[in-house]
């Protein structure tokens, strides 16, 4: 790992395609040990990233380093301590699940064939059996299988629940979590399903269109962002109230609910200023706080 | 690489097959009939479908994360699945000296006469019912394969880069330039080189130029 505990870092990375910005000056770090949630919207940018960490797209400015080294010179022995679960799985479909398996102990020299056939029978995937036979499901298992079995420091899975039913999604879950309980493994991982996110994460970085809204330990996320309904005495502004980390306001009933990232004394402080009482404070998941960051109606910071 | 090799060939296999076919009937009857020039065009037309095929394989697994994240430089990758088509124009080659013994020697029951027959043909000391003239001669048969191996680099090029002009300019040139050669001056050799030369330069820039995308 790198010196500073920090495993992967990008600094000021814009990717272009054409015209198109999907990643406009991303800066943020992936400390070592813990998980990482990369979250965001369709088309936020969240794969863009994790290829350009991977050193498979060159970012247009900026620089992403991983393992103390440029992403875009990554020492083929560096890239042998990560492993890597690309978004739908991505396997030969004419393979069979033993041909992948020996296909990539070919070529990853910590390879523990072993390990990854007990991973297989724990997921009851036929080995015989054709990728293109598989569930997505089993094909899902199959590549978290194959990209443990070299026993990574650093794994990097991009939406690794897609197309999953309940229970599968609830294995690879309780995968995940053994996985995080190995000492010193680092994991950054993007997901839709932000109720398994809550569960496994320690950090977060949200992504919307491109740009880092929030990066921050998930604890201080939810004990700092939190929805108030505000009373005001008088007539409520018509254009939201000024607050100072204000992430969105509503018109609800006449008054205005809004989420503000502070804290609560300092919030109930900034609305009094403003002529307002704040009625009720909640406490928001992980899902409220991903909608109400991405929403970008009303009025927002 | 030699796992990605492998992986490559396999997935060659139906296109490859083809190409060996195609290859094994320009050894044919109906073959020898036409004129060298003309057989130069038909192996560049082989070579230049069997590269466009993989070109496209090549385009659409520029990005392959499960290929390309691997402990190995994206230019080792790259040149293992090149070399798994090269492998499959050799299949084809041998099919095509195996076409040729065919036609001028009928097959033996035992196998060792008809590869004796194969290495006769390489070394142009074929007689044949059709005469010397359109034996093919063992520079001719280098020939033929390089210019099979210069369309399919450069088709290959040109399909993975998007500029399917470029692929069709250079695959033609690579086919008519040699063809100009052998039908205006029996100066094979010169054909020979210059051929090679296409060939090892369409190969290397496409190596380069896929490595280079990762990079």
């Amino acid at each position: 790992m790198s010196g500073h505990g920090i495993v992967a870092r990008f600094d000021r990375v814009t990717a272009c395609f054409g015209t198109h910005r999907a990643l406009d000056g991303v800066s943020f770090a992936v400390p070592a040990g813990g998980v990482t949630a990369l979250l965001g919207r369709n088309g936020a940018g969240k794969t863009t990233a994790i290829r350009a960490l991977l050193g498979l797209l060159p970012p247009t400015r900026g620089r992403v380093t991983v393992l103390g080294h440029d992403a875009l010179t990554l020492p083929p022995a560096e890239r042998g301590r990560i492993g890597y679960v690309g978004e739908g799985h991505p396997l030969p479909r004419w393979m069979k699940v033993a041909d992948v398996v020996a296909y990539q102990a070919a070529a990853f020299p910590t390879f523990d064939r072993a390990l990854c056939l007990r991973w297989l029978e724990r997921f009851a995937v036929p080995p015989k059996r054709r990728v293109a036979q598989l569930s997505r499901g089993m094909r899902a298992q199959v590549a978290l299988s194959v990209a443990l079995a070299p026993r990574p420091e650093f794994v990097v899975m991009d939406d690794p629940a897609l197309g999953l039913d309940t229970v599968a999604r609830r294995e690879f879950l309780e995968v995940m979590i053994d996985l995080i309980q190995e000492e010193g493994r680092t994991l950054l991982l993007t997901s839709h399903v932000l109720t398994d996110v809550e569960r496994v994460a320690d950090r977060v970085v949200l992504l919307d269109r491109g740009v880092v809204r929030i990066d921050a330990p998930l604890d201080d996320v939810r004990h700092l962002v939190r929805r108030y309904d505000l009373v005001f005495a008088g007539a409520p502004p018509e254009e939201g109230p000024a607050l100072p980390g204000l992430v969105r306001a509503r018109r609800r009933h006449g008054q205005w609910q809004v989420t503000v990232r502070g804290d609560e004394a300092a919030v109930r402080a900034a609305a009094q200023a403003i002529g307002a009482d704040v009625a009720s404070v909640e406490p928001l998941s992980l899902e409220d706080l991903f909608v109400d960051y991405t929403i970008g109606e009303e009025v927002a910071s | 690489m030699r796992a990605v090799w492998w992986r490559e060939v396999r997935e060659l296999l139906l296109p490859g097959l083809g190409a060996g076919v195609a290859l094994w009937a320009l050894g044919g009857d109906w073959a020898v009939r036409t004129q060298h020039p003309d057989r130069v065009a038909l192996f560049g037309v082989v070579g230049g479908g069997f590269g466009l095929f993989q070109g496209l394989l090549d385009r659409r697994r520029r990005d392959d994360g499960f290929l390309l994240h691997r402990p190995a430089s994206a230019l080792r990758v790259h040149a293992a699945r090149g070399l798994a088509g090269l492998t499959w124009l050799l299949v084809g080659a041998l099919a095509f000296a195996g076409g040729l013994a065919y036609e001028r020697q009928r097959w033996d029951s035992f196998p060792w006469i008809a590869y004796r027959d194969m290495l006769r043909v390489a070394e142009g000391r074929f007689d044949s019912d059709h005469g010397p003239a359109v034996t093919p001669r063992a520079e001719l048969l280098v020939l033929f394969g390089l210019v099979t191996a210069a369309a399919w680099a450069a088709a290959r090029f040109g399909v993975t880069r998007r500029r399917p002009v470029l692929a069709v300019l250079t695959t033609g040139i690579a086919v008519l330039g040699t063809w100009s050669f052998v039908a205006r001056t029996p100066d094979v050799p010169s054909a020979v080189v210059a051929t090679g030369i296409a060939a090892v330069g369409w190969f290397t820039w496409g190596l380069l130029d896929l490595a280079g995308a990762r990079r």
